[in-house]
């Protein structure tokens, strides 16, 4: 599969660009742990980092991405957490735009103008998680289907390999499923090819340290995401992502109404899709990323007219352009050199007080962070959600909130300490009640009862 | 008459639907209260019923809306506000089904056309001029199409419609955009009735100014898409868990798979689809909108398919088939009038607080019964009610931390002079107050009453 320079280059571009933003996601810290631990040998199949959780089996289903952070980070330190990103970037800003320009060779401005959408929505999920390295595998995997047999086959060894790095797979099982299904509509002449096709790619998900419970976690954010969480909720218009993404769906709509009739392959991509992306704002780029091939090949060519009909350039001078851009991107590590945690919205300076041990109670957004800079303090809480959910995260919310019943839920769970925000509910009412204040800054309040 | 069955047995089961559910929407008081006030002394052009934006000035958009409940709640009490409904909801389906039959001959697709906006209606068979706004989006729709197809006078009396929408809801502003996508496109492809496409753009327009409001009255509809409530769950987002949700997903994934699979779809369909498809991703209340618009759509796609499937075997209706039908909707016609409800379900309100609530201003109650007491308690003003944009800001603000007894609860209620809290048992505030030590003057499992001190 040839990748044009003009994808190389924008994903050169935007992979510099990406190393503008900081390290400071909330779940990457538990994710370079949890990396680690498997590094050492020690895949992590139960809970160990809280104190209200502990031995509940955990998922799985991103060992492979945590393990990738943790070499990283192990090789290079935060700036081999950058680079990761970057690269990773890279891939996907060069495939999306690929995918453009293979619908439509030699329209550049219609490729870039299809690719937009998909870039601006996947900007935000552009962070330090093994969640972006399975948007890179959606935009492979979406540039493999439109391809013939061999790029099919492609797909299941992908799958295998996404399968272990996020959840996000099974979306992509299911665009092979609707493919294969596609092509045995179309293609009556051994039709029959396709079924074990299909079988190996369902196979393939199985094949993970989870086996059949590697779909919980995927079934259990499609059926029951947790709204509270920013990103888990309904796309909403007056966001920047929710606005970029009713403006996609909008496009989609018109140009499948305006323009020529699509496939049934795209038909059967488009729509799972869609209807996916209308579930959580985290996945509104899946629609973005799917469409642009679409877009690519049925938007107008404003310069259609006035385009240089010169032959096309020889190959060597492709090959040079293609090495220049692969030697650009080798200077990448100078643009991450510099690179370090952003703690500014941390409690750094608040963790001598935090006692160890068991019995600390802490704000669930420090919980990651938490787990990584204070590895003698176990958390009651973190970004991983599902080890805590239900009882452990109501029970959160209603000390956090300080709802009525509150001191009886602190009881019960023998909370000694709280790390909460001054602004927390609980940290007004629980100074009321007698507890003492043992650190307070801007950002945190440490209390002790 | 055949091509008119159709529409009226649907509608009339749709009635009949809409005649089962209660009476129980937390707004109808207020609107109730307005229209008697609008009758009794005119526009009602500042606030009447509370105590915290007394006299501030409020929203007109809906003032021959609320008329018209208020008629039909002097006329024929609360069955009369339940008749309304059932007439505007069995009017609303019956116009979408008939839309949906311009374009084809099969009864069947009609019916299944009509489907997703039955489903998703029924989130908005509401006791509200709301209901009447999609009733008049409807009636728009069906006009807009004639127009563009030829008819002079369709294209007229849209802009007679707005005029008028543009009295009964905020809603009205889609219909005017609508009408302007439709003659833009009209006035670009149509060159020989250009002008008449222009001229009806302009009216409606400028018909919209004609509301005691003026060029205000698009404050209302701007506000609401610009910037929704979204602590309201009809404002919130569209969330496909739910069973509106996924009624409406599935509505979206048919239209984007006929557009897709099926033949290229006429361009002035487009620019009815394509914004309605935007707007009702916006908000829950406005899913429905999507399912009106993509009717005719459906029916054609859906004839097409049964065609394939029954080897172009024709499907018309007999005479006697027809009359049949008729009687049936009549029949279900006045089932629906039969039963729909006389009284309203006031199991949600505090209604034994009723006596015990003190008269004049300082009564702070939860939101959801702001519209309740302002009907049932006049001698006593509202904290805050339904009508929300006129307390948004400082009285919102001081609304959401007294209830949740946030951080400065107190010095709020001392601050705003609160003299009495009405109020969930569970709600933080109650629970606070009580161990406070508050007078509690009554209380029971559904509401506590408590004197601020």
């Amino acid at each position: 599969m040839r990748v044009s320079p003009f994808a190389l280059f924008l994903g050169v571009v935007f992979a510099y660009l990406v190393t503008l933003q900081p390290i400071n996601d909330s779940d990457l810290f538990w994710h370079v742990e949890t990396g680690r631990l498997t590094l050492a040998g020690d895949l992590p199949r139960v809970e160990v980092f809280s104190w209200t959780a502990r031995g509940e089996p955990v998922f799985t289903d991103q060992w492979l991405g945590d393990l990738v952070l943790a070499v990283a980070r192990a090789a290079a330190g935060w700036p081999g957490i950058l680079a990761l990103r970057a690269l990773a970037v890279f891939a996907l800003v060069a495939l999306v735009v690929d995918a453009a320009m293979s619908a439509r060779p030699r329209a550049p401005i219609v490729a870039a103008a299809a690719a937009l959408p998909a870039i601006l929505l996947s900007r935000f999920a552009w962070t330090d998680r093994p969640e972006l390295l399975g948007l890179v595998c959606f935009a492979l995997m979406i540039r493999l289907l439109r391809g013939g047999d061999r790029e099919l086959l492609l797909t299941i060894p992908l799958l295998f390999v996404w399968a272990q790095l996020h959840g996000s797979y099974a979306l992509g099982l299911g665009l092979i499923l609707a493919s294969c299904a596609a092509r045995a509509i179309e293609e009556k002449p051994e039709r029959w090819r396709f079924v074990p096709i299909a079988s190996f790619a369902v196979l393939a998900t199985l094949l993970g340290p989870s086996g059949l419970d590697a779909w919980t976690s995927s079934g259990g954010h499609f059926l029951a995401p947790p709204r509270f969480i920013a990103e888990e909720g309904a796309p909403d218009a007056r966001t920047l992502p929710g606005a970029f993404f009713l403006i996609t769906l909008a496009l989609v709509i018109a140009t499948a109404s305006l323009g020529r009739r699509a496939t049934l392959r795209e038909t059967l991509v488009l729509v799972p899709v869609a209807l996916v992306a209308l579930t959580a704002t985290r996945h509104t780029p899946l629609l973005a990323i799917a469409a642009v091939p679409f877009f690519a090949s049925r938007w107008p060519d404003p310069i259609a007219g006035l385009r240089d009909r010169s032959p096309a350039a020889p190959e060597a001078n492709l090959g040079r352009t293609r090495a220049f851009l692969i030697a650009l991107l080798a200077f990448l590590p100078i643009a991450v050199l510099d690179a370090h945690v952003d703690e500014s919205t941390y409690p750094r300076a608040a963790l001598a007080a935090v006692p160890e041990g068991a019995g600390v109670f802490n704000q669930y957004d420090w919980g990651g962070w938490l787990l990584y800079a204070k590895p003698s303090t176990p958390v009651f809480i973190d970004g991983r959600l599902f080890p805590y959910v239900p009882d452990v995260l109501a029970d959160y919310r209603a000390i956090v909130g300080a709802h009525p019943g509150w001191e009886s839920v602190v009881a019960r769970h023998g909370v000694k300490a709280m790390l909460v925000r001054p602004s927390d509910p609980i940290a007004v009412r629980a100074t009321e009640r007698g507890w003492r204040v043992a650190f307070r800054d801007a950002i945190a309040v440490v209390l002790i009862r | 008459m055949t091509r008119l069955v159709v529409p009226f047995l649907v509608g009339a089961l749709a009635g009949a639907l809409a005649a089962v559910q209660p009476i129980n929407d937390t707004d109808v008081w207020w609107h109730l209260a307005t229209g008697r006030e609008t009758l009794a002394q005119g526009i009602v052009r500042s606030d009447l019923f509370s105590w915290t934006v007394r006299g501030a000035p409020v929203s007109t958009d809906q003032w021959l809306g609320q008329v018209v409940l208020y008629l039909s709640y002097a006329v024929a009490g609360w069955w009369g506000v339940a008749l309304l409904r059932v007439v505007l909801v069995g009017t609303l389906i019956a116009i979408v089904a008939l839309d949906a039959s311009g374009r084809v001959q099969r009864p069947l697709a009609v019916v299944l056309a009509t489907m997703p906006a039955l489903l998703l209606t029924r989130a908005v068979a509401v006791d509200r001029p709301e209901l009447a706004g999609f009733v008049l989006f409807a009636a728009l729709l069906y006009l807009l199409r004639r127009g563009r197809a030829g008819s002079w006078r369709a294209l007229v009396a849209c802009t007679a419609l707005v005029g008028v929408w543009a009295n009964v809801h905020g809603s009205f502003a889609l219909g005017a955009v609508l009408t302007g996508f439709v003659c833009i496109e009209g006035a670009l492809r149509d060159v020989a009735r250009r002008r008449e496409y222009i001229a009806v753009a302009l009216a409606t327009l400028a018909v919209t100014l004609a509301t005691p409001a003026g060029i205000a009255t698009w404050t209302a509809p701007g506000s609401h898409f610009l910037s929704p409530p979204r602590d309201i769950q009809e404002w919130n987002v569209v969330d496909v868990r739910t069973p509106l949700g996924v009624a409406y997903a599935a509505t979206l994934a048919l239209l984007i798979a006929s557009v897709l699979a099926g033949p290229r779809i006429d361009p002035r369909e487009a620019v009815i689809v394509i914004p309605v498809a935007f707007l009702s991703l916006t908000a829950a209340r406005q899913a429905p909108l999507l399912a009106i618009a993509v009717a005719p759509l459906f029916a054609e796609r859906v004839a097409w398919a049964l065609a394939f499937a029954t080897r172009g075997a024709t499907a018309q209706i007999s005479r006697p088939a027809s009359t049949f039908l008729a009687a049936a909707a009549v029949a279900i016609a006045a089932m629906a009038v039969a039963i729909a409800p006389r009284a309203p379900d006031e199991r949600a309100y505090p209604r034994a607080a009723l006596d015990s609530i003190p008269h004049g201003d300082g009564l702070f109650a939860r939101y959801e019964w702001g519209g309740w007491l302002i009907w049932n308690a006049p001698a006593t003003p509202v904290f805050v009610d339904g009508r929300l944009f006129q307390y948004r800001g400082a009285v919102l603000d001081d609304y959401q931390r007294i209830v949740t007894a946030k951080q400065g609860w107190r010095d709020a209620v001392t601050r705003r002079g609160v003299r009495a809290l009405l109020v969930v048992p569970s709600d933080p505030v109650a629970v606070r107050a009580r161990e406070l030590g508050w007078r509690v003057i009554a209380s029971s499992e559904s509401f506590v009453l408590i004197a601020a001190p």
